[in-house]
């Protein structure tokens, strides 16, 4: 069935230019001769210059790095919840199901002022540590949503069946159990990497110590002035955050499909 | 089960990346010497030369304002060992006794310091800090778009009215702020009067509702010509005025700010004896030359200044001439009259 | 494995984790808001309301009061936008579904710092707005550095965040109460307030309060994009860490907005017996 309401229809496209304006904007700044001015000519100077400095390599590498370590780190944790409270879930006490949601409710000007509170009062070094821990601690809770969600599909019926006909325990965890988590184990990872990648205010309060994430760099750019290169460090943050997206809701439509097949 | 196994795995993997940040750390920590300095102070060169000469690494952590670095050292923030505080932050690091005392044996190239410099009244005869650079705050102007007085007439009165308010300026620096309209009032910029203070708050509101913003970081705005008038730091300006000769920078005749950045050693810095080598380092007219000519920087070092070409050395928004400088004033501590002028400040923003 | 125990012992960990990584920071902040801050920005040991006494003041309820009636303006304009999005993306079918998801997802998960740079490199000064006008012989309008500057910052970062719960909740509707409606002779517009405007309620007004309280508590924004001309909430907050030196004071301003968070949670709580409903929300939102 097609959905015909022009109203609707127009004001959906509206929405969405209305987002996408000023991100086709930035992309289209970077090649402009003059950022400036959208009638001078086009040039890829820019980008050859950023690709050139370590303005993007060393920021760029640290937030992969950091993203890496702290999306596994989620992971592990969030699966480790999971695995313990999937089948009591619904049942948990308001208290601790407000405890797993509070990283995900609670204003991240706030989270981030407080975990900079507590590595400051535990002597830790701001820095690479606090920000891979920091952002684990806000993105093991998603993690954890996503886990509980896969582990309730997984039937534990399979298991026996796998058993009763001669399977050994590790067998049945190699080729029955650990297969079906392993969408929701990617998309997690995935998960957390973009909200670790993307983050901007926890790096902030809690990357003390000579570290620069790709976001740090581009706030501390547009706080000085607005510079070409800055054009290109979003038309590359751009193109990773697309790819995220892409590779998440792929995920997401396999594992609907192969549910639904 | 299965489930006994998924717990094993990630019990193991997070076992593997807590070690792999612990390592990290220890790693990071062994013949590393953390500088947390301002942005534009060290270039890549200078610092490379250092390690290649000492085989210390330097890592850099670059702060925005001195009350964060403050924030953060009084908070317990470890671990650096060079930190750069403006004057009267230094002061207030001294008082809470934060600072670890220099020792004038390893710092064999003091003796280039300009006189001046060594018995500044925030640390009378340097026991905490060694002056690093130096500079003032005043107008930066574009003197293509907006037309300007005489030099030795120009007041405070121009920023505070400004002829092209919509593309002016204020620093969003709370002191900076009520010191250019205390100076403009003809009264002390470290002034705790409450009187004084009220009526500079209402001066500043009213001024607030025309210019078009607070920035302390104003350059590369200026250079886009999106403002023309500018309440500046004088390394701001002369930076701005390499690039655009229109861009000047003014001290109007009621006086301005003095300030300096120094070097100093946190009393937790792990690596106290490479810190001095650091300082000492770039004490060396040599090396000094080489930072100060990269970033227009002006430098309490005699011998290095001697050294600078003709058109730097005599630079009056680097170095300003004996006349200006009895105008200068230090901002210093503010004491029980601090909280209640930043509620003035919250108070004229709200 | 042992039924013995409520909560096994892989779950601990986790917990545990939250706990220390979570909730003893919270903590710390709000017994930070009991104690003082001396002359030298050094943090006393005596316990008061004192800050919070300070934050009856009327310039910090000014403040307050300026902060939420402009969060409160910029989710309406949210919720006027992102409506007609999200109820697209619901009722379309096909692969002009998966289509409008990704494009609603993309700039969903774009850095938001760099949404920010977008808003200005639209409308600062030398925008494309202004050079738009400017070729039309038009004079330059100031938005950037303005309140309509922080407005637009808000409105623009928020929508996406108000999209996807509405989106979610009309997902779950169950088609067939709309033909059951329309069977029984409803027009559209009746269907549309009769059926499906009482059975989203609740997700859109969730999906408005977490797009507000954020509003409430955003720094980076009036900062970027305001000019640094007016405080607002957040701004105080961390001016207060970062820059004033009162950390028990911006402790306290965090336990306020945190207090009304998760009062508003307990209130949505109450009105829904579904305790599943919020996290759902935000399940689906990823």
């Amino acid at each position: 069935m097609r959905f015909r309401n022009p109203l609707v229809t127009f004001l959906f496209w509206y929405g969405i230019v209305m987002l996408y304006l000023p991100l086709f904007y930035l992309v289209f700044q970077a090649f402009l001769e003059n950022p400036n001015d959208w009638r001078s000519g086009f040039t890829l100077k820019w980008l050859v210059k950023l690709f050139d400095s370590s303005a993007l390599w060393v920021p760029l590498l640290n937030s992969v790095e950091i993203g890496v370590l702290s999306a596994t780190l989620a992971v592990s944790l969030g699966t480790l919840g999971a695995v313990g409270l999937t089948r009591i879930a619904q049942f948990l006490p308001p208290l601790i199901q407000t405890l797993i949601l509070l990283p995900i409710l609670v204003p991240e000007v706030i989270t981030g002022l407080s975990l900079l509170l507590f590595f400051l009062l535990c002597r830790f070094d701001l820095g690479f540590v606090t920000v891979v821990v920091a952002h684990a601690s806000f993105s093991a809770s998603f993690v954890y949503f996503i886990m509980v969600e896969q582990l309730k599909k997984l039937d534990p019926q399979m298991n026996e069946a796998a058993q009763d006909l001669g399977a050994k325990p590790t067998e049945v965890f190699w080729k029955i159990t650990l297969p079906n988590i392993i969408p929701g184990l990617m998309g997690g990872w995935l998960l957390a990497f973009t909200l670790s990648f993307d983050d901007f205010l926890i790096s902030f309060f809690t990357s003390g110590a000579g570290l620069t994430t790709l976001p740090l760099k581009i706030y501390s750019l547009m706080r000085i002035g607005v510079s070409p290169e800055l054009n290109g460090l979003s038309l590359i943050m751009i193109c990773i955050s697309t790819c995220l997206v892409l590779m998440l809701i792929s995920k997401e439509q396999s594992r609907k499909w192969v549910l639904k097949g | 089960m299965g489930t006994q196994r998924i717990v094993g795995l990630f019990l193991a993997l997070a076992g593997i990346i807590g070690g792999i940040l612990f390592l990290r750390t220890k790693v990071a920590q062994t013949n590393t010497l953390r500088v947390c300095t301002w942005s534009n102070y060290f270039p890549e060169a200078s610092l490379e030369e250092f390690t290649a000469q000492t085989g210390i690494r330097v890592e850099l952590t670059y702060i925005s304002s001195n009350e964060e670095l403050f924030a953060k050292l009084k908070a317990g923030a470890t671990g650096f060992d060079i930190i750069q505080p403006s004057d009267y932050i230094t002061r207030r690091l001294i008082a809470l006794s934060m600072l670890a005392p220099l020792e004038p044996r390893l710092l064999s190239n003091l003796h280039h310091l300009d006189p001046y410099y060594l018995n500044l009244s925030y640390d009378p005869g340097l026991k905490y800090s060694v002056p690093f650079t130096f500079g003032t705050t005043g107008i930066a102007v574009n003197v293509a778009k907006v037309p300007v007085p005489k030099e030795e007439n120009l007041s405070w009165s121009f920023l505070l009215n400004s002829p092209d308010p919509t593309h002016t300026s204020l620093l969003d620096d709370m002191r900076e702020v009520f010191a250019s309209v205390l100076f403009f009032k003809g009264l002390s910029p470290n002034t705790r009067e409450l009187a004084s203070l009220e009526s500079a708050k209402e001066e500043i509101t009213q001024i607030k509702n025309h210019v078009l913003m607070f920035t302390s970081e104003p350059k590369a705005l200026l250079l886009k010509e999106e403002l023309t008038v500018s309440h500046a730091y004088s390394v701001d300006a002369v930076q701005a005025g390499q690039e655009n000769p229109n861009i000047r920078f003014f001290i109007p005749r009621e006086g301005g700010i003095i300030w300096t950045d120094n070097f100093a050693i946190p009393a937790t810095s792990p690596h106290i004896e490479q810190a001095h080598q650091f300082i000492n380092f770039f004490l060396d007219p040599k090396n000094n030359l080489k930072v100060i000519e990269e970033n227009l920087l002006a430098t309490p070092n005699r011998t290095a200044r001697l050294q600078l070409p003709e058109g730097l050395q005599k630079n009056p928004h680097l170095y300003p001439p004996e006349k200006t400088l009895k105008t200068l004033l230090f901002l210093e501590e503010l004491g029980d009259a601090l909280p209640r002028l930043s509620r003035m400040w919250t108070e004229l923003k709200s | 494995m042992k039924r013995t125990s409520l909560i096994p012992s892989s779950a601990w960990v986790f917990l545990i984790w939250l706990i220390l990584m979570t909730l003893l920071p919270f903590t710390l902040i709000l017994a930070m808001s009991f104690l003082q801050r001396s002359d030298l920005g050094t943090i006393v040991f005596s316990l008061s309301f004192n800050n919070y006494e300070q934050l009856l003041d009327w310039v910090y309820l000014r403040v307050l009061l300026k902060t939420l009636w402009l969060a409160l303006m910029a989710t309406v304009s949210c919720l006027c936008i992102g409506f007609p999005v999200a109820y697209f993306l619901a009722r379309v079918q096909g692969p002009m579904k998966s289509i409008g998801l990704i494009l609603l997802f993309i700039p969903f998960w774009t850095n938001f710092i760099l949404r920010i740079y977008g808003i200005v490199s639209l409308f600062g000064t030398n925008g494309l707005l202004n050079q738009t006008l400017l070729a039309f012989g038009l004079s330059k309008v100031s938005i950037l550095y303005t309140r309509w500057g922080v407005y637009l910052g808000l409105v623009y970062n928020y929508l996406p965040f108000l999209v996807v719960p509405i989106y979610s909740s009309l997902e779950k509707l169950d088609p067939f109460l709309r033909e059951a409606a329309s069977d029984l002779g409803a027009t559209r517009f009746q269907t549309f307030r009769k059926v499906i405007v009482p059975n989203i309620k609740e997700g859109v007004f969730i999906g408005s309060l977490f797009v507000f309280i954020p509003m409430l508590g955003e720094y980076v924004i009036p900062d970027l994009l305001g000019g640094a001309k007016e405080a607002f909430l957040g701004k105080v907050m961390v001016e207060q860490f970062f820059v004033l030196q009162d950390w028990p004071l911006g402790s306290a301003i965090a336990t306020v907005l945190s207090v009304l968070l998760l009062g508003a949670l307990w209130l949505q709580n109450r009105w829904s017996q579904k305790n599943q409903a919020q996290s759902e929300g935000l399940f689906h939102a990823i």
